[in-house]
């Protein structure tokens, strides 16, 4: 199977992300988040273990929905009340290897 | 195109089957716990976010399954179909979005064991189940 030394999965997915017990080579775990930085939840669905955004500026976040890309505040997407939220709302931050 | 009549017409001759086998009795091979490895090939990875059985679990009254997720279901869509001698059943969760096929699985009895297949709008996997053998 395709996993990191930690035994994620490779390349990381949308669920990988959100996983706060998930150590992803390159990324840290950030709690103020800024333009640039990853958002990301766990969702149980039969076809996907998440969902992935980019933060943009204005609390805004680019992720793609039912039509294609879309530009959206941050907690209309990422909920805890989202009724296939299976996690906490994360931040990550590319950091470097 | 081509491509989206043919999983049309799977899909007809499934939910065709489906209503014509619902009381036929799932064979003696089928049953029991079954643990589920993936048969991992080149290319893009769709075990990692296609969910598929890990553990399965078939009796005379139907099928229950656990994903690579932890989560447990019991098929509301599942049946035995006896002419082909194949299991086919459906995820419980729906999916990220309405606008996709569903998943769904077809797995067949060969030589001890259950060998297995995850679909969506065409075949993305297979999978082959060893028995488990410390509850019988």
């Amino acid at each position: 199977m395709n996993v990191d030394q930690a035994g994620n999965a490779w390349p990381p997915t949308a669920g990988t992300f959100g996983n706060p017990n998930a150590s992803i080579p390159g990324w840290s775990i950030v709690n103020s988040p800024q333009p640039g930085d990853i958002v990301a939840q766990q969702r149980v669905y039969s076809d996907a273990s998440g969902h992935v955004g980019i933060v943009v500026g204005g609390g805004d976040v680019i992720s793609a929905r039912t039509g294609g890309l879309s530009r959206d505040p941050v907690n209309s997407v990422f909920s805890a009340n989202n009724p296939q939220a299976s996690g906490p709302i994360m931040y990550r931050r590319y950091v470097g290897q | 195109m081509i491509s989206s009549l043919r999983f049309i017409c799977i899909l007809f001759v499934l939910v065709l089957t489906a209503c014509s086998n619902a009381a036929v009795k799932i064979p003696e091979k089928f049953l029991g716990d079954w643990i589920i490895t993936v048969e991992e090939k080149a290319g893009f990875p769709w075990w990692h976010q296609i969910k598929y059985p890990v553990n399965l679990s078939v009796s005379e009254s139907g099928l229950r399954f656990t994903d690579q997720g932890g989560f447990e279901c019991i098929p509301e869509t599942q049946f035995y179909d006896d002419e082909i001698d194949m299991l086919v059943f459906k995820h419980c969760l729906p999916n990220k979005s309405q606008r996709v096929y569903d998943v769904f699985y077809r797995a067949k009895h060969k030589d001890g064991f259950i060998v297995g297949e995850s679909w969506t709008y065409k075949l993305l996997f297979k999978w082959v189940g060893n028995q488990r053998l410390d509850r019988h």
